[in-house]
């Protein structure tokens, strides 16, 4: 045990002087459509806008990767009606957090690792609240075709997530994050922690996994 | 027979499918920033206040180090992030000598540390510096904020009753939470889940 130590001191010194040089409002008004110099930016530049204060430029990178978030929040959290509020909270947590990126990855990939963590840590709350219950797939989806195939398409899909919710949480996760949300292997790979062999060998494995579950439920079908 | 392909275009056209055309989270999320940035500051002058109690003894050190990444509070705990933090494990499980009830107990063969510090108000008893962002997780503990502190070794420092600040080198993973004016620490679990369905009792 040391007393007094001087690195935890030192550290204490500099909270306390935090607000000496915190950053000034810049939140006078939120705007809706960004500045059109912003969507030439890259998101490195913008990143080290928004930590400079720039609120614009945060909006432009919420802005640029919200679909892709909330595609993930949705297959990660199994719901397209709790994504919103979920990709919201990854990405207030995103704004709170910027000082912490270390540009081994894309800004994407890491905004989006907020995102899963916050999913993630969104099933383990709603799994313990409904412990004795089963969780169903809530992934609502429009039509895309015409009215003759809409009904042939929807129970495709229905059976499609059905299968993904059967696959175990890794599978899923995989499939999701690269197919539904449109991830690359590499972002996969970075959001997930692993390496990208382990994605490629799992996203194969999880495949078959869901070519069996979803074969499996077909021949269930016809047999009644 | 379905192919692999044909797997891949139907999980394709399910993201296509997926509605959110009509979702605009940038106005959202700057608002949210705002609000909490506004919380934010104003607790991180209350615990200041505090703080600034000791930086006449701290700015005597030389190598006082001028890099904070993230910093991270509750009334009664602070955690920084510090890049340059490397520091060894400690040897079992940390009992907090600070004011509050230390608890060691056996679960699945596993010693569990369960403390209680009871925090002033507003008042930061409780310091942590970690290496990483991503030792830090924000969660939710029977509906209360808190953290979850993982990965590699992390520090932890306390006000000791006599007013001097003692620290510890943690090795093993931390969930706290702030509960009124008590700081609550589980320490030992290597899952989050685990951690949690013991505070549940489950």
């Amino acid at each position: 045990m040391t007393r007094d130590n001087p690195g935890l001191a030192g550290s204490l010194f500099v909270v306390g002087t935090l607000e000496l040089v915190a950053v000034s409002e810049g939140y006078q008004t939120v705007s809706s459509m960004p500045p059109a110099d912003l969507t030439e930016c890259d998101d490195v530049v913008l990143l080290s806008r928004s930590r400079g204060g720039d609120v614009a430029a945060f909006g432009e990178l919420v802005r640029r990767h919200q679909d892709a978030a909330l595609r993930l929040a949705a297959v990660i959290g199994g719901s397209t009606e709790e994504a919103k509020d979920i990709v919201q909270d990854a990405f207030v947590s995103v704004h709170g957090s910027l000082a912490s990126y270390r540009g081994t990855g894309s800004v994407r990939s890491w905004m989006l690792r907020v995102v899963a963590n916050h999913a993630k840590n969104h099933v383990r709350s709603q799994t313990r609240r409904r412990r004795r219950d089963d969780r169903h797939a809530r992934l609502n989806t429009r039509p895309l075709e015409g009215a003759d195939v809409l009904a042939e398409g929807a129970l495709e899909r229905e059976a499609l997530i059905a299968a993904l919710h059967r696959l175990s949480r890794d599978d899923r996760d995989v499939l999701g994050s690269r197919f539904v949300a449109g991830l690359s292997e590499a972002e996969c790979a970075e959001v997930f922690g692993v390496a990208l062999g382990t994605v490629k060998s799992r996203t194969s494995r999880a495949l078959g996994r869901l070519r069996y579950e979803l074969e499996s439920n077909e021949a269930t079908e016809v047999r009644q | 027979m379905i192919d692999h392909s044909d797997l891949v275009e139907r999980l394709e056209l399910l993201g296509d499918a997926m509605n959110f055309d009509d979702v605009d989270l940038a106005g959202a999320v700057l608002v949210d920033v705002r609000e909490r940035r506004s919380r934010v500051r104003a607790r991180r002058w209350l615990v200041a206040a505090g703080v600034l109690l000791v930086v006449g003894a701290v700015a005597s050190y030389p190598d006082s180090r001028q890099a904070v990444a993230r910093w991270f509070g509750f009334d009664s705990l602070s955690v920084e992030v510090d890049p340059e933090l490397s520091v060894p494990a400690a040897e079992g499980p940390f009992e907090a000598a600070g004011p509050g009830e230390t608890l060691v107990v056996d679960v699945d063969g596993r010693p569990i540390t369960v403390s209680t510090v009871v925090g002033r108000l507003n008042t930061a008893v409780v310091a942590k510096t970690v290496g990483s962002i991503d030792q830090i997780e924000e969660v939710t503990v029977q509906g209360r904020d808190g953290l979850w502190i993982s990965g590699a070794p992390h520090q932890v420092g306390y006000e000791s009753p006599d007013g001097s600040i003692v620290v510890e080198r943690v090795a093993q993973n931390t969930l706290v939470w702030q509960s009124g004016d008590v700081l609550v620490r589980v320490e030992g679990f290597v899952e989050l889940s685990d951690a949690l369905a013991f505070v549940d009792g489950t």
